[in-house]
């Protein structure tokens, strides 16, 4: 009997653990890690930091989901990795002695998402900040509560300013601060106080549109249109001003301190301010049998875990080589460990990378997140089932291979809701493939704003929810 | 930073076609169409 360990119940641990148990789940031990008994549909959250979604409908019970997929489920959190020994040290929640708990492994999946480091920029986020997040479910409801208590003020007659965007040099996930903005604006409209606010955007991409993956070029109007001008297009039709090349370094109670790609120093005042931290891999300890620290074999100096990625390597000759992106998500070293969704170590960025003469890298992390870390999990799922069932592993798949669409919705009534579409395949772009300007796949890389938009999103959202809470016809339901 | 060379504009008739159901319908059918197609890859890998 196999046993295959998972750490995190995000897209990529839950999508792997949902692979595994239908397949293995009756012969071999599968057993899931996760410090929530619920799972969390990150992408929603948006919603809820509005106001137009309840909290509950973004979560579900994973217990009963794994009972159906024969997982183990272990509602605690991982502390260890011995990757000697080939076992996971974790904490129980709740009370009692026997908190602490080993779960054996011979296949272990880190998919532990993103540790929030509100740290690395003074004065950033919820807890010990001044500024708000929509990353968590907590987050989100306490931005909800703050933002509502803008609208509330703005109704009284008051002008407010509202800053949205990212609030590190190296900070990801732009597309879910872009769907926020635009959010507010059509809220605000709804409420009848748009006229009241001041809609700024802030972050670090070198242009409006570049999301973490140096912006795309799509066919529009018989003509190549980028991202940079579509979603500027967008702002101006909202009526949201834009600063971009903006690396946030420091936020107090009236402002948010920004080195520009220049080095010059600056700062944007604000009331409300809603900014995403970066992202750093999870704090785990890797211990080898000797008790020593094996961290550097497993994980880069961000926490990511190391895979099969061509690490190192210059900017232009990574962009020029396809295979510098990894295709198994293996740790070269422990060859039991997988790493997948936003817990791998990607072997550089995908927007072109700038540091200021000041030495400030301000440079868009590559986003990992939903389509991408599904992907991830299932190919890692299923070349351990492979292995498994002694044979090589038959599956792989590189961010130059992989689809992604962010529908940054403006409303989300099925009536009269639009949604700004951005598809693009693959997400990084691959110029031998495809030798054209964007090194995407032109038929499916698209930009567009409508109603159909927000059609898109509805069913994204209930399509998925269906399928991670493994119902009927689940596996038909693409990543 | 104001982006300098933005020339997209989406003027009254794009605010038509963006809320007109019929042809939105055909947008969400195109638009699933190309994630059919990416995925299609996706799946066999």
């Amino acid at each position: 009997m196999a046993r295959v360990a998972i750490i995190g119940a995000g897209f990529a641990g839950h999508t792997a653990a949902l692979y595994l148990g239908s397949i293995l789940g009756t012969r071999h031990d599968i057993t899931m890690i996760n410090p929530s008994e619920r799972f969390l549909y990150v992408p929603s959250l948006v919603w809820v930091g509005v106001g137009h979604m309840k909290p509950e409908k973004t979560r579900f019970r994973l217990q009963p989901v794994y009972d159906r997929m024969h997982v183990r489920f272990l509602a605690g959190k991982a502390l260890e990795v011995h990757p000697d020994e080939r076992f996971v040290v974790a904490e129980k929640n709740g009370a009692g002695a026997d908190r602490l708990v080993r779960v054996g492994y011979d296949h272990l999946i880190i998919a532990t998402g993103p540790r929030l480091n509100f740290a690395a920029t003074p004065g950033l986020g919820p807890e010990a900040g001044h500024t708000h997040s929509i990353c968590t479910q907590a987050h989100a409801v306490e931005s909800r509560d703050a933002y509502l208590e803008n609208v509330a003020r703005m109704k009284k007659g008051e002008k407010r300013k509202l800053v949205i965007g990212t609030g590190h040099p190296g900070a990801t996930c732009q597309g879910a601060a872009f769907e926020y903005i635009t959010n507010i604006h059509k809220d605000l409209l709804r409420q009848g106080v748009r006229d009241k606010a001041e809609l700024v955007w802030i972050s670090n991409e070198r242009a409006p549109g570049d999301f973490g993956v140096g912006g795309i070029t799509a066919r529009h109007r018989g003509r190549m249109l980028t991202s940079e001008e579509f979603i500027s297009a967008v702002f101006r039709e909202y009526g949201i001003a834009w600063h971009v090349q903006k690396g946030v370094l420091e936020v107090d109670e009236a402002a948010i301190h920004w080195e520009d790609y220049d080095g010059g120093y600056g700062e944007t005042t604000y009331d409300y301010a809603m900014l995403i931290p970066q992202f750093t891999g999870m704090p785990l300890k890797y211990i080898g049998e000797n008790g020593d620290d094996v961290s550097a074999k497993v994980v880069n100096p961000a926490g990511f875990v190391t895979v099969d990625g061509i690490y190192g390597r210059p900017y232009e000759t990574t962009a020029g080589d396809p295979e510098s992106w990894p295709r198994v998500y293996q740790n070269p070293e422990y060859e039991s460990i997988f790493a997948a969704g936003i817990a791998f170590a990607p072997p550089g960025t995908i927007s072109q990378p700038h540091v200021t003469p000041n030495g400030t890298s301000i440079t868009a992390a590559p986003p990992r997140t939903g389509m991408v870390s599904g992907i991830i999990g299932r190919v890692v799922a299923m070349n351990i089932i492979d292995l498994v069932q002694q044979s090589p592993m038959t599956h792989g798949e590189r961010m130059t291979e992989m689809a992604a669409a962010c529908i940054a919705s403006m409303g989300d009534s099925l009536w009269d809701g639009s949604a700004a579409t951005i598809m693009m395949y693959p997400v990084v772009p691959d110029h031998r493939r495809y030798p054209n300007e964007g090194g995407r796949d032109s038929f499916v890389t698209q930009m567009e704003m409508g109603l159909a938009g927000a059609w898109m999103k509805r069913m994204i959202h209930t399509t998925f929810r269906h399928k991670l809470q493994g119902r009927v016809g689940w596996g038909l339901i693409p990543e | 930073m104001n982006g300098a060379e933005d020339k997209l504009e989406f003027t009254d008739r794009d605010r038509f076609w963006m809320n007109n159901k019929l042809y939105q319908l055909l947008r969400f059918v195109v638009l699933n169409l190309k994630i059919l197609k990416a995925v299609d890859h996706s799946k066999r890998a």
